[in-house]
Formats: structure tokens, C-alpha cells, sequence
């Protein structure tokens, strides 16, 4: 528990966390219903 | 209500009004998934969908120094519930109406309005007032990268929503969301009544002239014109120039776009740190120029997917960077007492500017059938910017002394 709260373990999982959902995030982008969704959106718009 | 008896925190104000940022930058970049459904279930044609989104970012900015002054004046908690509120409007009022000039007038003003009065404008006084000075410009940084962060994970969560609940219903777990996070982050964001000192201090007015009067401003409202134009010119027209030069699988595009999302966030925040010790008016020129390099080795180079990851990721990194040195630069010069508002102000030159991109993007491809001469238009404004922000003085303005102090 002790050991959670240091500044340099707690930075640590935060950014672990942050990347975590960065990558995901990016993941969710090349889902093919995603590209889908956008190449519609961009071929509606041009 | 709206008062409280300690000012927040750093640390408070920085989690508060990330999260606002997150949501109001987040929820507005994902609009653009309903043109389809929303034109197909009323049998609009495109402009209807298109007009409203045009409005809402040329609202955005021209409510911005007006809601920059009633954050300086009646404090941040205020505007921003203010602010949810209309953005919940605007939100119902997509998924209810279907007169297409009501819908994009409506749309337009509300969550044009909201949007000033819950991103980067209305909150940077408050950021700038909580940060110590050797740590505002890290601040600043922080708060775009919130902003940065919300326009990359917003887009697939709207579009799932979509999907998964339909058009309309997504509209209103939008709305919902909107409301039940930003008022609360709201509350954590109360500070104390402002009391006068009984010495003259600068009005709003005196401010405006002011700020208006001194070339360094002058110079940084011509630079945020650029960053908008070349922004949202890319933003809305890569993909079509992609399509354009034969490039004409989707998932390139997308990865384009997921790119300069992902690398902002990083870009937002990194520029706001180097602010904290080199000088801004450099960083900020230096960003420009490399813009400027990145466009036209773009430009030159064999367009290939790689080319355009490349290019994607670089531009990326200097999205929105230009956002935290700008804000620090008129906290510097000005002071904070009327930081919201001349950010407003700066702002609305910037939303000008997108303007311009879009629709000047679209009306020179129309007549010339290629995007050649906007590029040109692009290339050029980035070394005007370059030149434009050297001769910036960072320093406090010298003010002389009030005849009734």
C-alpha cells in the first residue's frame, strides 16, 4: 500500500493508465467499422 | 453559490478544468459522424449539416471575448455551468429539430456559445491564476493537452454510440454526460468573491484599448489567424486531397487523422513546458517554420501511406501546441485580471482563420479542381507567422500611472 503511494510509483501508473488508453484509443480507429463510418462521413462532405 | 471561501488548488484546477476541457474539445470534433444519419432521416442535403457546424465554430469564436469577460468578472464556476447548459441545449436541439434552418442556426449558436464558455478561452484565467508563475506555461500546456486528449478518444466513443444506441438516443447520453461532469468540475473551480481595493482598477475597456494598442498583440492575433487557417484547412481537407491524388483507401486517411490526434496531445503538452524556460515568441516561431517545412516536404516528396503518417504525425505535434505558449504570452504581458477575455479575443482571430481554411479550401478545389494554390496560400502564411512572432516582447507592459489612483 505504502509503496502505491510513492510519487515515482504513482507517476508510473499513471502513465502506464494514460498509455494504456492512448493505445486503445488508437486501436479503436482502425476498427473497420470506424473507417467505415469516416470514409462515408469524408465521402459525403467532399 | 458560485463563491467559495479558498481559491481551488493547483493541482484541483488543473484535474477540474482538464476534465471540461476533455468533454467540450471532445464532444464537438465527434459532430461530424451525425451529417449521415441526421441528413438521411430528415432528406437534407449536406449544406444543411455542414452550414450548422460552420456556424457553431464562427460562434465559438465570437462568443469568446464575451465569455472570457464574464469568467474574469463573475468568476469560471459560473461561466462553465453556464456554458454546460448550452451545450446540453444544443445537443437536444440536434436530436429534436427538423427544420434545416432552425437546426443549423440553433445548433450553431448554442454549442458555438457553449464551446466559449468551456474550453480554452474561458478557462485559461483561472489556470493562469491557480499556477505559479515559474509553472503557468506548464499549465497551459496541460490544459491543451486535456483538450487534445478529449478530441482523440471522443471521436470512436461518439461513433460507437451511435452505432450501438442510434443517432438521436446518443444525442441525449451526450447531453447527459456534458451536464453531470462539467457542472460538478464546475463547483471544484469556485473562488473567492473578487474584492476591490478602493484603487482604480483597468476596465474591461481600458484593457481592450490597451491590449489592442500594443504590437506585440497585434502580432500574436495575425499568428493565431495562420495556425487556424492551416489547422482546420488540413483537418477538413487531407483526406479529399488524399482521395484526390489516388490515395483512395479509407483506412490511410483515418490513420492520418488518428495520428495527428495522437501526436497533439503530446505536441500541446511539450510546447507548454518548453515555454516554461525558453522563450515563447521563439517556440511559437519555431512552429510555424517547421509547419511550413513539414507542408512543403509533404508537398514535394512521393505521396505514399508512409509520406502521410509522417506528415501526419509531425503535424500532429504542432497542432495545438501554438495554444499554451499564446495564452502564456498575453499572461505575461498583460497580467491575469482580464486573461480569459484577451484570450477571447486572440481566439476569435484564430476561429476567423479556420473559417477562411475550410471554406477557401472548398472554393479554390471547385474552380481550379486541384488544392495546389491553398497550399501555396498555406505555405506562405506559415512563414508569415514565422516572421510575425520574432519580434514579440514577452515582457509585462509598462503601464503609466492612473490619473484616480
Amino acid at each position: 500500500m505504502n509503496a502505491l503511494l510513492r510519487p515515482r510509483v504513482k507517476r508510473f501508473v499513471v502513465l502506464a493508465a494514460l498509455g494504456v488508453v492512448l493505445g486503445a484509443t488508437f486501436l479503436a480507429y482502425l476498427r473497420p467499422d470506424f473507417i467505415f463510418d469516416v470514409a462515408n462521413r469524408i465521402a459525403l462532405c467532399f | 453559490m458560485f463563491h467559495s471561501e479558498r481559491a481551488p488548488d493547483f493541482k484541483t484546477v488543473l484535474l477540474a478544468s482538464g476534465l471540461v476541457l476533455t468533454l467540450a474539445m471532445g464532444v464537438r470534433h465527434g459532430l461530424g459522424f451525425w451529417l449521415q444519419p441526421i441528413s438521411q432521416a430528415h432528406g437534407w442535403t449536406r449544406e444543411t449539416f455542414s452550414l450548422a457546424i460552420a456556424l457553431q465554430n464562427l460562434m465559438w469564436g465570437v462568443f469568446g471575448p464575451f465569455a472570457g469577460m464574464a469568467a474574469d468578472r463573475y468568476g469560471t464556476a459560473r461561466v462553465i455551468v453556464f456554458g454546460a447548459l448550452l451545450y446540453m441545449a444544443g445537443l437536444l436541439w440536434m436530436a429534436l429539430v427538423d427544420q434545416p434552418m432552425l437546426f443549423a442556426v440553433g445548433s450553431g449558436v448554442l454549442i458555438g456559445a457553449a464551446l466559449s464558455c468551456t474550453a480554452f478561452g474561458a478557462i485559461s484565467g483561472i489556470v493562469g491564476r491557480s499556477a505559479p508563475p515559474e509553472k503557468r506555461s506548464l499549465a497551459f500546456g496541460i490544459s491543451s493537452a486535456a483538450g487534445s486528449f478529449g478530441q482523440f478518444v471522443m471521436m470512436p466513443v461518439e461513433q460507437q454510440l451511435i452505432s450501438v444506441t442510434g443517432w438521436q438516443q446518443a444525442f441525449y447520453w451526450l447531453a447527459a454526460l456534458v451536464v453531470a461532469v462539467m457542472v460538478p468540475m464546475a463547483f471544484r473551480l469556485r473562488e473567492p468573491r473578487l474584492v476591490h481595493s478602493g484603487k482604480h482598477e483597468q476596465s474591461i475597456w481600458e484593457a481592450t484599448r490597451e491590449a489592442f494598442a500594443y504590437r506585440p498583440f497585434q502580432f500574436l492575433i495575425a499568428g493565431y489567424f495562420v495556425c487556424g487557417f492551416q489547422v482546420v484547412f488540413i483537418g477538413a481537407h487531407l483526406p479529399s486531397y488524399l482521395k484526390d491524388k489516388g490515395l483512395m483507401d479509407p483506412n490511410i486517411a483515418v490513420a492520418a487523422l488518428a495520428l495527428i490526434g495522437l501526436f497533439n496531445i503530446f505536441g500541446s503538452y511539450y510546447a507548454g513546458k518548453l515555454g516554461g524556460f525558453l522563450p515563447k515568441r521563439y517556440l511559437l516561431s519555431t512552429i510555424y517554420l517547421s509547419r511550413t517545412i513539414a507542408i512543403s516536404l509533404f508537398l514535394l516528396a512521393p505521396l505514399s501511406p508512409w509520406s502521410v503518417y509522417i506528415f501526419s504525425a509531425a503535424m500532429g505535434l504542432l497542432w495545438l501546441s501554438t495554444v499554451p505558449l499564446t495564452n502564456g504570452i498575453i499572461a505575461g504581458i498583460f497580467g491575469l485580471k482580464h486573461l480569459s477575455m484577451l484570450s477571447g479575443f486572440v481566439f476569435l482571430s484564430h476561429q476567423v482563420g479556420s473559417f477562411l481554411g475550410v471554406w477557401l479550401g472548398g472554393y479554390v478545389f471547385t474552380r481550379e479542381g486541384s488544392y495546389n494554390t491553398v497550399w501555396m496560400i498555406t505555405i506562405g502564411l506559415g512563414l508569415f507567422a514565422t516572421v510575425m512572432n520574432l519580434p514579440i516582447s514577452e515582457k509585462a507592459i509598462r503601464r503609466a500611472p492612473l490619473a484616480a489612483s
